[in-house]
């Protein structure tokens, strides 16, 4: 049998063990060990699986994906997370469409400081989906635009995917990071685009709030003044060469929080220039910006007296049982990948890819359409780290008329996309699935439903960066 | 005083929930000092030039040794990622057998983990494996990993059994009615 | 009678020099000298599952054929090899190195390396110190947060004043490009593919041997599977590995430094220096207790590490001068 015809075989078996109720990382876990026995023999498979959990759990770039779930349980335990969305309630909540708006604000708004998709989604549905109850939201238009917001955690820099992406591509984080950032912002207001367009067309989805939203916490008289000076000062920094700067970045955040937002919102600011300082200001490095916002949201929650040991108790337990499920996944697609890698068939593919011939953009229009099918079937995370070996080789291999690192950002910023895509669309979308487990009164469909919207914007957002590498690459050029 | 449960009703299952707590609580106080060592590390690197040595490799230890605690809780809490859509129309207490078998699937894998790590833990210490950075041994944390394993499958086998007897429902991943 | 078809396992990335211009021409020469009888399939990147500090076991236990693999990714297991590690006992080039390492691996290694076939046990060329600060002398190490390439030379970098980071190579570019560190020591060969070149201006090499450290590789195999080849395979493996395999692995790592270390220099971005032998000689006196320590270390192992130390300074010397 060719190695093609068992990956086959293989995802076959997967997807019917998935569709008799078997847990998706079982299910990767018994058909990658099966796998694996068949064409390496049952020893190779007991002294590969040894020791190996303890190997993949026990990982320094994949830590940051427990602290940034417990920063979000901790930011949803101490009222942090409904602050954030309250905030955008009060500005959004009488614009038609205004709540599930306000949710991609939210999301944007914590992206800036979380970097997981699944954290990001899992803290939103359960900060904001009684609040878009409580507004008659369409339940299934609700979970898929928590579902969509959720990939903001990524799309946002920091991001996960991102320092696994750098890291696998031997590229520099911070400039992936500043790449990232103008299509992150892209990804908010083409999502909102899409609010408005939904409900323009079907108003019932997600009629305008009739009761008064909550009030904001009246703000002192200084307070705009202040903004404003910190505001110009900024954009005075920036013009005169500061553009590099921590300094005018983070006056420009403070000064904006003074003068448009709530106050609030100042513990959750306070997080984010914490951690978006540190970071810019070469304090540490995005890795290191998970524990130390983590640990900075703990310690303003617990200054604040709004996070007491009951609450801290109840986010452990909400970050034991989603890390769980994550770390479980991870460890079933390491072990069905390693089973894909025997049969050589990710290889095969991106070989087929590579030696067709095509020109350079249809050749990675290839890639990301094999990443969009891939993504319905494994897991994102695998997924990269399965393909980009190969397929990082070719890409730098083609002519776009740009530089190396260029081509290997900007190709980085498209596989992001793709897997924010592959994260909330059907068969397997992780974020739809954390959405429906805190929404267990929504059918998945519905949310399945509630989320091709905002796919149908991902995927002209995508083409957009395709077509203009300029999109991704403009801000790295200009700070460095 | 004791009020008698109604029959086929939630049984006294506390133990697993409480049990699977209270490895979480534990698991998420080491998650949290990992996070506060690496705040402290970046400070004192920041303001001290003296960062604490080794931090990356204690920040994996951590959060390796966290996660095997973790898994308890997502098996008490049915918290594993499974579809269920096509098996809605079936009666419940085949739905929850099926989840009966899985979780025994599960739990054979997490007792060959704990059985895994001894072996593993045990060779390290005969071949005197040390952390990469720090000259200490390496088998304690495969032992506890190994522990934590075991405890991890002792959830999943109660869980299953009580699930195969009916004594727990199935897992609830979306509705079991669809609105429209 | 059949083809066997072997299985080697690495960690680095396809588009590595070992890869690329050590494994792979060498699985070609395997695949030619046998007439295709016998074969090697590379896998990179662990793509066969794993981490790093797995791949010894996965060679002992047969899960992969073969691996390439560092014998400080499973630290304490094999403390005869770490003399070479040692400050100061290396010589500046490979050439040097690799025979030294594989004669030495051969009478004195047998014993923590019994679980596998060890093809080859050999070591890189010297290592350099690529900052952003000029360094000519111990005092302009004083307060460097450096990442350290292995444990040794973390004691090393410690002795002469620098503050010793341990991380995984692949957090390197992301610390230094977020100044978390200050520096690193590796050799030239893995300069372009951590991006120290763009990340770091200065590179300060040691002049001449001893250098300041090296660190050691092993390609190690399944004895069942090596029992199991025929003869003839059997003896075309034993033919291309050992010496012959130690002898391409020096001349990868020497030629590939110096076309490294050449662009470097031509490109005009980096500066390319040495330290002057007066100042060598303080560091190596500022090293010596790395020496005493690791002696009395490994005493407790029954080992005697000053004879080891020893045979490898002659070893070194030996191939130094041919
Ligand atoms: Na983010
Ligand atoms: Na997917």
């Amino acid at each position: 049998m060719s190695g093609f015809s068992i990956a086959l075989i293989g995802f076959g078996a997967m997807l019917v063990l998935i569709a008799i109720r078997m847990p998706i990382a079982l299910a990767m876990l018994v058909v990658g060990s099966a796998g694996y026995a068949y064409l390496n023999g049952m020893h190779a498979l007991i002294y590969y699986l040894r020791v190996n959990a303890y190997s993949q759990f026990a990982s320094y770039t994949l830590s940051v994906i427990p602290l940034f779930i417990l920063m979000g349980a901790l930011a949803e335990g101490s009222g942090m997370a409904s602050t954030l969305f309250r905030a955008a309630e009060r500005r959004l909540g009488r614009v038609r469409g205004g709540m599930p708006m306000a949710v991609i604000a939210a999301c944007t708004g914590f992206g800036a400081i979380c970097g997981s998709s699944v954290a990001t989604a899992a803290t939103f549905g359960r900060a904001a989906l009684p609040e878009l109850r409580r507004a008659k939201v369409d339940p299934g238009f609700g979970t898929g635009t928590i579902a969509a917001g959720g990939t903001l955690g990524i799309l946002i820099p920091p991001s996960v995917i991102l320092v696994i992406y750098a890291i696998t591509a031997e590229q520099n984080i911070a400039k992936l990071f500043q790449a990232a950032l103008i299509p992150g912002l892209m990804a908010a207001t083409f999502y909102c685009i899409a609010i408005a367009i939904i409900v323009r067309r079907k108003p019932e989805l997600a009629p305008p709030l009739e009761i008064t939203p909550p009030q904001a916490t009246p703000r002192p008289v200084w307070a705009r003044p202040l903004g404003a000076i910190a505001v110009i000062a900024a954009i005075g920094l920036w013009s005169v060469g500061y553009a590099n700067t921590v300094g005018a970045l983070l006056l420009g955040i403070v000064g904006l929080v003074f003068l448009l937002l709530d106050f609030a919102i100042i513990p959750a600011a306070a997080v984010a220039i914490i951690v978006v300082g540190g970071i810019y200001g070469e304090v540490f490095t995005p890795t290191e910006g998970a524990a130390v916002g983590a640990a900075t949201m703990l310690a303003i929650g617990v200054a604040q007296g709004s996070l007491d040991w009951k609450r801290i108790k109840v986010a452990f337990l909400q970050t034991a049982e989603t890390t769980g499920m994550i770390f479980l996944i991870l460890l079933g697609a390491e072990v069905f990948g390693a089973f894909l890698a025997l049969t050589q068939m990710p290889m095969g593919l991106a070989e087929m890819i590579g030696d067709s011939g095509l020109s350079p953009y249809a050749v990675v229009w290839g890639m990301l359409v094999a990443y969009i099918v891939l993504g319905a079937v494994m897991d994102e995370l695998a997924m990269i780290l399965l393909t980009l070996p190969v397929f990082m080789p070719i890409v730098l291999t083609l002519d776009f008329g740009m530089t190396s690192e260029d081509v290997a950002i900007w190709f980085g910023i498209l596989v992001l996309v793709v897997v924010a895509i592959g994260l909330a669309a059907p068969p397997i979308g992780l974020n739809v699935f954390v959405v429906n487990k805190v929404a267990k009164d929504v059918p998945i469909i519905s949310t399945y439903k509630g989320v091709i919207p905002f796919v149908l914007a991902d995927l002209i957002r995508l083409a957009l960066l395709t077509a203009f590498p300029a999109l991704s690459l403009w801000l790295v050029h200009v700070l460095n | 005083m004791e009020t008698p449960a109604p029959p086929d009703s939630a049984p006294d299952v506390r133990w697993i929930d409480r049990l699977a707590a209270a490895l979480a609580v534990a698991g998420g106080t080491l998650t949290c000092l990992a996070a506060a060592l690496v705040t402290v590390s970046v400070v004192g690197r920041w303001l001290f030039n003296s960062p604490i040595p080794a931090d990356y490799e204690m920040v994996e230890i951590a959060v390796g040794v966290s996660v095997f605690a973790f898994l308890g809780q997502t098996q008490a809490r049915s918290g594993h990622i499974a579809v269920d859509t096509f098996t809605l129309k079936l009666p419940a207490r085949v739905n929850a057998t099926i989840d009966g078998v899985w979780d025994l699937v599960l739990a054979a894998f997490l007792g060959f983990f704990a059985w895994g790590l001894f072996a593993g833990g045990m060779d390290a210490r005969t071949n005197g494996l040390t952390l990469i950075q720090l000259p200490w041994p390496v088998w304690p944390v495969y032992l506890l990993c190994s522990v934590l394993a075991g405890l991890a499958c002792v959830i999943a086998v109660a869980t299953a059994i009580l699930k195969i007897i009916h004594r727990l429902p199935p897992a609830v991943h979306t509705s079991s009615e669809v609105r429209e | 009678q059949d083809t066997v078809t072997l299985k080697l396992h690495h960690f680095l990335p396809p588009v590595s020099n070992v890869h690329a211009r050590l494994l792979t021409p060498w699985a070609k020469s395997i695949e030619d000298e046998s007439q295709g009888r016998l074969k090697v399939q590379i896998f990179p990147a662990m793509q066969l599952g794993g981490k790093p500090p797995q791949l010894y076991d996965q060679a002992a236990n047969g899960v992969v054929d073969i691996v390439w693999t560092l014998p400080g990714n499973t630290p304490g297991r094999f403390p005869s090899t770490e003399v070479f590690e040692l400050p100061f006992v290396a010589a500046a080039e490979a050439k040097a190195n690799a025979p030294a390492c594989q004669e030495f691996g051969e009478t004195h290694i047998a014993k923590e390396t019994a679980d596998t076939k060890i093809l080859c046990f050999w070591a890189h060329d010297a290592g350099l110190i690529h900052t952003n600060k000029e360094i000519k002398t111990k005092e302009d190490l004083a307060g460097l947060k450096l990442r350290n390439p292995t444990r040794l030379a973390g004691e090393a970098l410690t002795a002469l004043g620098a503050t010793s980071v341990g991380m995984p190579v692949p957090q390197v570019p992301e610390a230094l490009a977020q100044r978390a560190i200050d520096g690193c020591v590796i050799p030239w060969e893995v300069v372009p593919s951590v991006k120290v070149d763009e990340l770091t201006k200065f590179h300060t090499a040691i002049p001449g041997s001893p250098t300041l450290y090296t660190t050691t590789f092993f390609l190690a195999m399944n004895k069942g599977s090596y029992e199991r080849l025929s003869d003839d395979q059997r003896g075309v493996l034993d033919k291309l590995s050992g010496m012959h395999f130690a002898n391409l692995a020096g001349e990868m790592w020497d030629t590939v430094g110096k076309e490294v270390g050449d662009k470097i220099k031509a490109d005009g971005k980096g500066v390319v220096s040495s330290i002057s032998e007066e100042e060598k000689a303080r560091w190596i006196e500022a090293t010596k207790p790395v020496h005493i320590k690791w002696v009395e270390d490994v005493k407790a192992k029954g080992l005697d590490g000053d004879a080891l130390i020893k045979t490898a300074q002659e070893l070194i010397a030996k191939y130094g001068k041919a």
